[in-house]
């Protein structure tokens, strides 16, 4: 009942502007490299204290799956995701895109998001409390196990040579060393630069990686290299076909939500994870593996299905063991003590009426999702006609001066140069560069779970294998070396 | 491809001069459960032995023949755009947001613009527009939409 009445507060004109204004928001933070659903909701966070509670959650939740759903759509048409989240969503929509199927590519990208944000919003609603107790379980072995997953994973789905990837993560997970260490006061690699104390922060690394290589790829392309067959799309053109869907197959979408799910309901899984293990296990048990890095139907639908789903999966933790699982629902965290509400048991009990909304708004996004692609989908594609002066002297703009405008650091737009260029210099040579920034996202989560396992087990190794969670992560992993190395399996290219 | 091999094997080479930088650095902390616990260094020497081996083994690939994957092509134009970043970010506090990022998008779009089949005076004219555009729709949505700080300039 109190789901209902959540539905019904969302009919009130102010707080549905605050969802649609929400969803607009996170729709132009989400898309823009470099900009992000994060960004968008530390900017509303000083502004919540002036904001009702239920209409400030129903926004952060609307920026957030709009956010997470919108970096998919420059990957898609531009080949620069505008939030890691979209980065396996890139490598096949882009693909699609090239060959003149960038419309389909968009409405397969859209409905997948949609889908997948539904059940995350539906299992948020019915199985929150069960759900979170089995998330419980997790200890610190089994945590680290599954960073592990994560890690091999993007090392063996990347085309070509393993030692390259295995280069290319290490690299990343180098760069996460740097400053200070999070469980002793010891400074490492920051050569005595304060700048260097706090690390490589996450967001100049994503631009450096993503937007500064790209244009550094494009200047370096005498020609534009997306040939659209047809440039008049119409609406139609965005919705799936039949023939689509039925060969995407509902399996597909459902097993790929509920990886979403899973991924989110882990501190640190966060959305570049889910679409990395669902599009490995898409790949995995696809009659078509082949296909994948061409431009995959499937393997587009797997990876945006996941990361659309986690957002549900990332709120349950938060909301019933008061336990932020990554920077958006920690976020979320200071949004509800700022009112004076403390996540945890005790809150879905006593403050369903304030919560219900929030559950509803997430399911109402994943919803706008479809229909945003139905309205603004044709203006999509217009990015890709767009004169290559005009889209890559905006986004120089907006990737620069947004590095210096979230971080008031010039230094972190040096970062981001940096990284960019060995980035580039890293495609020239032909690395792969994903396994890097999963490196970069994972390396702190991979670090401490490895030494908080040893220091408790008294330094035994023995106790990845001992814990049955921690075992089954590792026997999975290995089962996934051994079938996307397969010779059969061609694998794409970061 | 000789050129491709040479590039491979120069960048490996590359990666293993770095990694011996990284691993001396990790000598100057603690040793590795010299605590009881596995330490500040235990990870970054792990790391360091794991990049020494795939370095190490595409270098004697390299070294070999082997050639494993096709990079992007090498062009000079890329260079140039990373020179004029580098100017950019240099001059962003002292010149201020306008006057800087006016200069940076009127470069971006005229490297990006030579390209096209068409006159340089076409080409300026563009460029300038696309420069003045770029710039105030920047300055719109940082500091107008959403009031985030960006340079004046030390004038």
């Amino acid at each position: 009942m109190e789901f209902v009445d959540g539905f019904a507060r969302l009919l009130q004109p102010e707080t549905f502007l605050y969802l649609v204004g929400g969803y607009l928001l996170g729709l132009v933070f989400g898309a823009i490299p470099g900009l992000t659903a994060t960004l968008a909701i530390a900017l509303l966070l000083p502004f919540t204290f002036a904001m009702e509670l239920v209409n400030a959650l129903v926004m952060v939740m609307a920026i957030f799956m709009a956010g997470i759903y919108a970096g998919s759509i420059t990957g898609i048409i531009v080949n620069i995701p505008g939030a890691p989240s979209g980065a396996i969503t890139t490598i096949e929509g882009h693909q699609m895109m090239k060959r003149g199927e960038g419309a389909q590519a968009l409405g397969l990208d859209a409905f997948a998001s949609s889908i997948g944000g539904m059940i995350g919003a539906l299992v948020l609603m019915f199985i929150a409390v069960p759900m979170s107790r089995l998330a419980l379980q997790f200890q610190t072995p089994d945590k680290f196990s599954l960073v592990v997953l994560a890690l091999v994973t993007v090392v063996v789905v990347s085309r070509g040579s393993v030692w390259k990837s295995v280069v290319s993560v290490t690299l990343g997970l180098m760069v996460s060393t740097v400053g200070i260490d999070n469980m002793v006061a010891q400074g490492r690699f920051d050569f005595g630069s304060a700048n260097l104390v706090e690390g490589v922060q996450l967001l100049p690394a994503v631009i450096g990686m993503f937007a500064v290589c790209e244009l550094l790829v494009q200047a370096g392309t005498a020609k534009r290299e997306v040939h659209i067959a047809d440039f008049n799309v119409t609406r139609r053109q965005f919705v799936p076909s039949w023939k689509e869907l039925r060969e995407i197959g509902p399996l597909t979408y459902i097993k790929s939500s509920v990886i979403g799910v899973l991924v989110g309901m882990l501190p640190g899984g966060g959305a570049a994870m889910a679409s990395f293990i669902a599009y490995a296990e898409a790949k995995r048990s696809s009659r078509h593996p082949e296909k994948y890095g061409q431009g995959s139907h499937e393997g587009l639908a797997a990876a945006e299905s996941a990361n659309n789903a986690m957002c549900g999966g990332a709120v349950v933790p938060l909301l019933t063991l008061g336990i932020p699982g990554d920077s958006v629902t920690a976020i979320i965290f200071g949004v509800l003590l700022i009112h004076g509400l403390v996540p945890g048991p005790q809150l879905l009990e006593n403050n369903m009426d304030v919560i219900s909304p929030m559950f509803a708004a997430l399911f109402v996004a994943a919803m706008f999702v479809f229909l945003s692609v139905l309205a603004f989908g044709p203006y999509y594609i217009w990015l890709a006609r767009m004169n290559r002066a005009v889209l890559y002297a905006f986004i120089a703009m907006i990737s620069i001066v947004g590095t210096y405008a979230s971080t008031f650091s010039v230094f972190q737009m040096v970062v981001a140069l940096g990284i960019g260029l060995f980035a580039y210099v890293m495609r020239v040579v032909g690395y792969p560069i994903i396994p890097m920034l999963m490196g970069i996202i994972l390396g702190p989560y991979f670090e401490e779970y490895l030494r908080r396992a040893l220091i408790t087990n008294d330094l035994n190794p023995l106790v990845f294998i001992t814990s049955p969670i921690s075992l089954c992560l590792l026997l999975l992993t290995v089962f996934f070396v051994y079938v996307l190395r397969r010779p059969s399996v061609g694998a794409p290219d970061g | 491809m000789a050129s491709f091999i040479n590039r491979e094997a120069i960048f490996a080479l590359f990666l293993l001069v770095m990694n011996t930088g990284y691993f001396l650095e990790t000598l100057n902390m603690p040793r590795p459960f010299q605590l009881g616990e596995p330490g500040p260094a235990f990870l970054p020497m792990l790391l360091s032995g794991i990049m020494f081996i795939a370095a190490g083994r595409i270098l004697v690939g390299a070294l070999g023949g082997i050639r494993t994957d096709d990079g992007e092509r090498f062009s000079v134009r890329p260079l140039i755009l990373a020179a004029l970043t580098i100017g950019f970010i240099l001059a962003f506090e002292p010149a201020g947001y306008w006057i800087a990022t006016l200069a940076y998008t009127f470069a971006v779009a005229v490297l990006f613009s030579l390209e096209e089949k068409t006159t340089p005076l076409k080409v300026a004219a563009l460029s300038a527009a696309v420069s003045v555009g770029v710039t105030v729709i920047g300055y719109l949505l940082f500091v107008t939409l959403f009031d985030l700080y960006l340079p004046e300039g030390n004038w």
